[in-house]
């Protein structure tokens, strides 16, 4: 057919006329979700709850978006004073207060309340994202932390799980052979090796912070740092890289065989099972220390950001708090739920490497959340505790310069 | 007859603003008329963002802390940098950090250009083999390096202990004598070729005939190099040190991607603190006067860099 001017604006008239009136246009709801999921696992885990949350709801077309966790509160930042903000957004518990005070989440009190599912977390799991009686997140996985171990070489060793500090340095000693290049224990004296040193202070019975104010004793201080840097430099338990060791490095570290046993959360299970087979995993509750049982839980949770489209943002909150949203991410990431009534579901219940799970959510310490405590933590703890692993200070200067930190911080 | 001003005035009271305009035209301002769209685009692009970059520095301006206000503080900011210890010792770092990187890249890269200053085969292609670290983005180089030197997986450690150089793979950045010192090899490697491409480009640029008449004159290789050669491209390394030395102290990535500034501090450089500031505390009110200070030291540098090297008088 010879197509001239004629008919090719009549066709076209008639295109545009079809495309107005004659046929009703695909109306698909859209959502953006920013989150600060990265690896492989966690990527999966999402795309996994993503896709029963389009089976459920195939009208919502829903864009996640993945900003790292370094950059996260950066972004979040930028997006409220440009008020260029996403429709829902993930906080995690150490995040909150900044996010928070931020104003970067709404209220959904009454939402939640309506749902009927409050009663269904710990009352420490909603603590951290409430403020004056609200709520404003709602929580979809607690990230318990708990020791992993090289099951085979436990087996081989004839060791069991330490329950206590005193245990866990008489193993980590059976564990290592440095001419073997083997450490007991994977130490993250780098980049987030700050929450560690917290929780040993938090064993030898620091309280951190009370009532919005310094609450740390010299003494105990000065005991946990002492203990903690002792299995680097007394000991020698430690991978000698230890001092630089981050997420990557400790995983690699574990991986490798370089070192026996790590401390770190529920959702690292899937991973090292994965790169190492089930058969050489163990998991236990982290060790108790000499005052207390510290063990660092800190909850994930979805929020709402933006009022754009409130309702359709419930949708994706709500749905987190499924057991089709659980079950997901459980089965491609291993994160344990904060909801309850979903952990005791029997895909989760009766996992073995989640045995330890239920008594660390119900004894979990709750992670620290006041405005100041990021630079607080990585420009005061984490530097000072890594002099000490090297020598550079003494465990009675480090605690006074956290101290005097920790006191800045709050004042500032 | 000719229309001036004072003819206009002559003829009607009412056309005097016309006079005006007319007598601007003929005067000596008239060219400044057209550097305004200049000068509004400079003051745009260049200006502003530096001035709100100031007067962030003497107002208070925490993002999560909203309840501090945004009020003007003076000079609050930069008398807590004369009394804050981590300032003091970021300055130190710093100067360890860009003098050793350019005194490095500055040496490699003129050893660099003086190789491929030479129509011999193939060089050209070792031109662009040698500019391949420079193309590489600062994050990727770091990420890389970091991997190379893993004391678990790096292949340098595996090479460094085949070689019988040491004795067991060591962790280069657990260790606060060796951090900033391994750090400087990444940072030399990945910026020599900046000085490659432009020394190259003046080398060229030096007309045979001076190495004609210094070798007339009896001059040795060494003395062409020193009389003839270094004279020529005195400009160019002048403006090529200054361009790195901005560029270094202006951007931590590859610290934040290496060392994130530790262990222990000993890698923890202005830039580096600076980012922290505005990127994790979110105080943009300190973050703002850190680089302001940095700016004035880059200002105080270059001018005196520029003065003592007589580039101008030449």
């Amino acid at each position: 057919m010879e197509l001239n001017r004629r008919k090719f604006l009549v066709g076209s008239s008639a295109a545009l006329a079809v495309t107005q009136f004659g046929l009703p246009a695909y109306a698909a709801e859209s959502l953006n979700y920013w989150h600060h999921f990265t690896s492989q696992t966690e990527i999966a885990g999402l795309e996994a709850v993503i896709q029963a949350f389009h089976a459920k709801y195939p009208e919502i077309s829903l864009q996640h978006e993945t900003i790292p966790l370094p950059e996260y509160l950066a972004k979040i930042t930028n997006a409220v004073i440009a008020n260029a903000r996403a429709d829902t957004c993930m906080i995690q518990e150490n995040n909150a207060a900044d996010m928070l005070a931020l104003g970067a989440a709404l209220d959904i009190s009454d939402r939640i309340q309506a749902a009927g599912f409050y009663d269904n977390y710990a009352p420490k799991v909603w603590d951290g994202v409430t403020r004056d009686g609200k709520q404003y997140a709602v929580p979809f996985a607690s990230m318990v932390t708990q020791a992993f171990y090289r099951k085979d070489r436990f087996d081989e060793l004839g060791l069991t799980p330490p329950t206590n500090f005193e245990e866990f340095v008489e193993v980590a000693a059976k564990l290592t052979d440095p001419s073997k290049d083997q450490y007991g224990f994977c130490m993250r004296g780098g980049a987030g090796g700050d929450g560690f040193v917290i929780m040993i202070m938090q064993a030898f019975g620091n309280k951190i912070v009370e009532d919005g104010k310094m609450a740390l004793d010299k003494a105990k201080v000065v005991a946990a740092l002492d203990w903690y840097s002792s299995l680097y430099t007394k000991h020698k338990v430690c991978q000698p890289s230890a001092p630089a060791d981050s997420f990557g490095q400790i995983f690699q570290s574990f991986k490798t065989g370089n070192t026996s046993m790590i401390w770190y959360h529920t959702g690292a299970t899937k991973e090292f099972v994965d790169a190492l087979g089930r058969d050489k995993i163990g998991t236990a509750l982290v060790p108790k220390g000499p005052e207390a049982h510290a063990i660092p839980m800190t909850n994930l949770y979805t929020s709402m950001m933006s009022d754009r489209n409130p309702d359709l943002a419930w949708k994706w909150l709500e749905f987190w708090a499924t057991p089709e949203a659980a079950l997901a991410l459980f089965n491609q990431n291993g994160h344990y739920p904060a909801n309850q009534e979903l952990a005791k579901l029997p895909e989760i219940a009766n996992n073995e490497l989640y045995a330890s799970a239920p008594e660390g959510y119900e004894k979990g310490t709750q992670t620290l959340s006041f405005p100041g405590q990021t630079p607080w933590r990585m420009t005061v703890v984490l530097p000072e505790f890594q002099k000490l692993l090297l020598g550079l200070t003494t465990p009675e200067d480090a605690a006074d310069a956290m101290i005097r930190g920790l006191e800045s911080a709050l004042a500032s | 007859m000719t229309m001036t001003p004072a003819t206009i005035r002559s003829y009607t009271p009412f056309l005097r603003p016309l006079s005006k305009v007319i007598g601007f035209i003929e005067g000596k301002r008239w060219p400044f008329v057209f550097l305004i769209p200049s000068m509004v685009i400079i003051g745009i692009i260049i200006l502003f963002p530096i001035f709100w970059g100031f007067s962030l520095s003497i107002r208070e301006m925490h993002l999560t802390r909203p309840d501090k206000g945004q009020d003007f503080v003076g000079l609050k900011h930069f008398i807590r940098i004369a009394t804050d210890p981590l300032f003091w010792l970021a300055l130190g770092n710093t100067v360890k950090w860009v003098v050793g990187a350019v005194l490095g890249e500055l040496v490699l890269g003129l050893a660099a250009a003086l190789l491929l200053n030479r129509s011999l085969p193939g060089f050209k292609f070792l031109g662009i083999i040698m500019l391949l670290p420079w193309m590489l983005p600062n994050i990727v180089a770091a990420h890389m390096w970091a991997v190379m030197l893993d004391s678990r997986i790096g292949i340098i450690n595996d090479i460094l202990v085949y070689l019988g150089i040491i004795g067991q793979a060591k962790a280069w950045f657990a260790d606060p004598s060796t951090a900033m010192w391994t750090a400087l090899v990444v940072e030399i490697w990945h910026g020599f070729p900046f000085f490659t491409l432009l020394l190259l480009a003046g080398l060229q640029g030096i007309p045979n005939e001076l190495y004609e008449a210094a070798r007339c004159d009896g001059a040795t290789r060494r003395q062409q190099f020193a009389f003839v050669t270094m004279p020529m491209l005195k400009t160019m390394i002048v403006a090529t040190v200054i361009l790195r030395v901005i560029a270094l102290m202006n951007s931590p990535d590859i610290l934040l991607i290496l060392t994130g500034g530790g262990p222990a501090l000993s890698t923890m450089v202005l830039s580096l603190y600076a980012y922290q500031e505005a990127r994790l505390n979110f105080d943009f009110g300190y973050a703002s006067a850190l680089t302001t200070v940095m700016f004035f030291i880059l200002l105080v540098f270059s001018y005196t860099y520029v003065r003592y090297s007589r580039i101008m008088k030449d």
